[in-house]
């Protein structure tokens, strides 16, 4: 994996030196969002050389061990590897599952995933609102056949805009599906700890939460806040404080999966990166300090079970838009704890607006905020 | 914490619980929120007694089919059938296998495709407390697939069955995990048995409400059938055929009816005579409707009808008739009308030839095609001297035959 600047000739000439060695490649790029206006630049590369491209907008990259809204990461792709970018997904999770298995379900065969279970990577236009209805309706159909694992692809403004492309079009509302071989096994971790207050979303519809408590979200949420923190939230500081304050949904095995609210709706209710079921007990998290032992460690330990474990392989990581704001620049920190346990040759990626994967090995897949999901890069 | 950490999982797996009225769709969402909590990666539900098979989810309501479950009998390449795995259902250190119904199954694909099958497990993983189990050796099937599972969190859905979550790796929690979800079992036991229930009923109402349709739709199609038979009736009948309600307001009518009005049908209908005719006009055909209704007998008039079709004039014998339903409720009057014009005429031609023959000076006598007597006139008997009851039924050539002279011959109306 590469990380390059728009410059159509060192563009061209790297494409060209990794076709010429591996005639048949894909590439999946990494695009940050201030450089949305180069892709077609990219897609006319690849077209032009019959390459087979997949792609994702993204608020930043993780490069350098930093944040840069500059260049593009290449990943190339083994010949054959099965990609598809699926457009319009619509509110009917059971139909865009339904969609997603049938478009992957050939690929599963494909030879270049032989020898391990494959990897089902998953980039969705992060304005989808029910990507964990999504998930729960594509394991009922896919099962152990695949492990999944993914990010949310888009703008850190929440406003609509095309983020997926391949080599002919860009899109949005619509998911970028891509089967990795089975040594890209990814890990997800946040390492948000269990908080001791819980309250109840006595009303929500997917990622809206209406009420708590029986009543207005917002005023809840504001007066907890005030009380807890001595903050004073307000419609127009709302997102710089409520990265720090997401709300948690309890789980059994002694975590919480994370929904960070994004924006306040104007009848008061709170729009979070995925769904928020009716009537859950949640908690309100304080956004952990950094603490590299309990998050980066877990994740270096699941990566490979011991330090060093990746010394010579890349490592992707999507890194969570939402936690980069609440640790500001600690996010760095992390960033170099996890390259310096792991041993990895490079740490690149993306600024994620929301991930998938499950925090233990084997796991249901889970649709998370303020994680990160790092995957071995295998090389093409 | 950790209290209200366990309330809010048991909240949201009751919640889940209440939340579903068939059972297979109460199955798959509780092993899916197990599932989510628990990290574990695999669950099923194992169903014990003779309800277990017939109640088979997937099987119980057509179209219910949960997605991405496969047929029972189609097999993942790599993974024995799980009633296959365990032959002859004996164990080492084992009395006997417990044979159950593999009822759900949610994140493993072999197990899917194998919904609806008998599975054979050790009989301890049926009863007794919810429990961890390390040892799966008895339950080979738990190796065969992709993912060769190690541990079994049994948590018992007595009398229904079992549910087992499935791991490969050691799972982790800071939970009692085989304490925390016993309160909910009980609840999703009763849960199984309403849904059950419930289904049964569904059922019933599926097949009363399917028959229902079904004698339905031949009494449709018997009505239809006699009402096209009645409609080309009226329609190709020469009289006019009309059906009013009781208030005078049109329901029917045939096609020479829409010539008297000058309108279609479906002008006709829902519109009274006062709309067509002069008031008066209107008032007595409503007057004979009156009649009609108070009457068990057809009444009957003759009326002078206009058609504003084309202007011309008939005269018209109508008969109108109460029509009433099964129950004897009055739905109206039919009226049918015939036009009598030409008969009327014909009657009053016959009329006049009759008083011609009858008061003529001349004798007149009538003969049939064969020459016999028919009828004879006042004067012919006059001019003859013979009766009528002499000469009716025979010949003329009686007249020849020497008898009473006539003075002069009569004239003859035949041939």
């Amino acid at each position: 994996m590469n990380h390059l600047p728009f410059d159509s000739e060192l563009l061209a000439r790297t494409i060209d030196t990794w076709h010429a060695a591996h005639p048949g490649m894909g590439l999946l790029a990494l695009v940050p969002e201030a450089e949305k206006d180069r892709v077609p630049l990219l897609q006319q590369i690849c077209r032009g050389r019959g390459i087979a491209l997949s792609g994702a907008l993204f608020p930043a990259l993780v490069a350098s061990g930093g944040f840069t809204c500059q260049g593009v990461w290449l990943l190339p792709l083994e010949a054959g590897t099965p990609s598809v970018l699926i457009p319009d997904i619509d509110a009917d999770a059971e139909h865009t599952a339904m969609r997603i298995a049938e478009a992957v379900g050939q690929g599963l065969s494909a030879p270049v995933l032989a020898g391990g279970t494959p990897i089902l990577y998953m980039i969705f236009d992060g304005l989808i609102g029910n990507i964990a209805s999504i998930l729960d309706a594509l394991y009922l159909r896919l099962a152990d056949r695949v492990e999944y694992a993914g990010v949310n692809a888009g703008s850190e403004t929440f406003q609509p805009m095309p983020c997926l492309f391949d080599a002919d079009r860009v899109i949005g509302g619509g998911v970028l599906a891509v089967l990795l071989p089975g040594a890209c096994r990814t890990v997800v971790g946040h390492g948000y700890p269990v908080p001791d207050r819980v309250m109840t979303a006595t009303s929500t519809d997917g990622n809206r939460v209406q009420s708590i408590d029986w009543r207005p979200a917002f005023e809840v949420y504001r007066e907890i806040i005030g009380e807890e923190y001595g903050i004073a939230l307000t419609r127009e500081n709302f997102y710089a404080y409520a990265v720090h304050f997401p709300f948690g949904i309890l789980r059994a095995e002694d975590d919480v999966v994370v929904r960070i609210p994004v924006a306040l709706a104007d009848d008061g209710s709170l729009m979070c990166i995925g769904e928020v079921p009716e009537q859950a007990m949640l908690a309100l998290l304080r956004a952990p300090p950094p603490d590299a032992d309990r998050c980066i460690g877990r994740l270096a330990e699941a990566l490979g079970g011991g330090r060093q474990a990746l010394r010579g392989r890349d490592l992707l990581v999507f890194y969570c838009a939402g936690r980069r704001m609440h640790f500001g620049d600690a996010a760095l920190d992390e960033l170099g704890a996890l390259q310096a346990r792991t041993g990895a040759a490079a740490v690149g990626g993306a600024l994620s607006l929301g991930e998938i994967g499950s925090t233990s090995a084997w796991g249901y897949p889970m649709f998370h905020n303020a994680a990160l999901v790092c995957t071995p890069w295998q090389p093409a | 914490m950790k209290r209200e950490h366990i309330l809010s999982l048991l909240y949201d797996l009751t919640l889940t619980i209440g939340g579903e009225v068939r059972l297979d769709a109460l199955l798959t969402k509780v092993l899916q929120r197990l599932l989510f909590h628990t990290a574990f990666p695999a669950g099923v539900m194992l169903m014990t007694g003779g309800e277990a098979g017939s109640e088979a989810p997937g099987s119980a309501t057509p179209g219910s089919e949960a997605p991405g479950r496969e047929s029972p009998g189609r097999e993942s390449p790599g993974r024995e059938s799980p009633g296959s795995a365990t032959p002859g259902s004996a164990t080492p250190g084992q009395a006997s296998s417990g044979r159950v119904i593999l009822t759900a199954s949610v994140g493993d694909h072999g197990l899917a495709a194998s919904v609806g099958q008998p599975i054979d497990v050790p009989p301890s993983w049926l009863d007794g407390d919810s429990a961890l189990i390390d040892d799966v050796g008895q339950a080979p099937w738990l190796r065969a697939g992709s993912r060769a599972y190690r541990h079994v969190l049994k948590l018992p859905v007595s009398p229904e069955g079992v549910i087992l979550l499935l791991s490969p790796e050691t799972p982790t929690s800071a939970l009692p995990l085989t304490q925390v979800f016993r309160p909910v079992l009980r609840n999703l036991a009763k849960a199984i048995q309403l849904c059950r229930h419930s289904e049964q009923l569904t059922r019933r109402l599926i097949s009363d409400r399917d028959q229902a349709r079904s004698d339905l739709a031949a009494a449709l199609q018997r009505s239809e059938r006699e009402r096209v038979f009645l409609r080309q009736l009226t329609d190709t009948f020469p009289d006019l055929v009309w059906l009013k309600d009781p208030e005078g307001v049109y329901l029917a009518c045939n096609p020479p009816f829409e010539r008297l009005y000058g309108a279609r049908e479906a002008d006709i209908v829902g519109r009274t005579d006062e709309d067509f005719v002069p008031k008066a006009m209107a008032q007595a055909f409503r007057a004979n409707d009156l009649a009609a209704l108070a009457s068990e007998a057809p009444h009957v008039n003759e009326e002078w009808l206009t058609f504003a079709s084309d202007g011309h004039r008939g005269l018209f014998e109508t008969t109108k008739m109460p029509m009433r339903d099964t129950a004897g409720q009055v739905l109206g009057v039919l009226g049918i009308a015939r036009d009598i014009t030409q008969r009327r005429r014909d009657e009053e031609q016959l009329h006049l030839a009759a008083s011609v023959f009858v008061h003529a000076r001349e004798g007149i006598m009538i003969t049939g095609a064969d020459g016999t007597i028919l009828q004879v006139n006042k004067a012919f008997t006059d001019i003859t001297g013979y009766t009528r009851a002499e000469v009716v039924g025979r010949n003329p050539r009686m007249f020849r035959s020497g008898g009473r002279a006539p003075s002069s011959m009569p004239s003859s109306g035949g041939r």
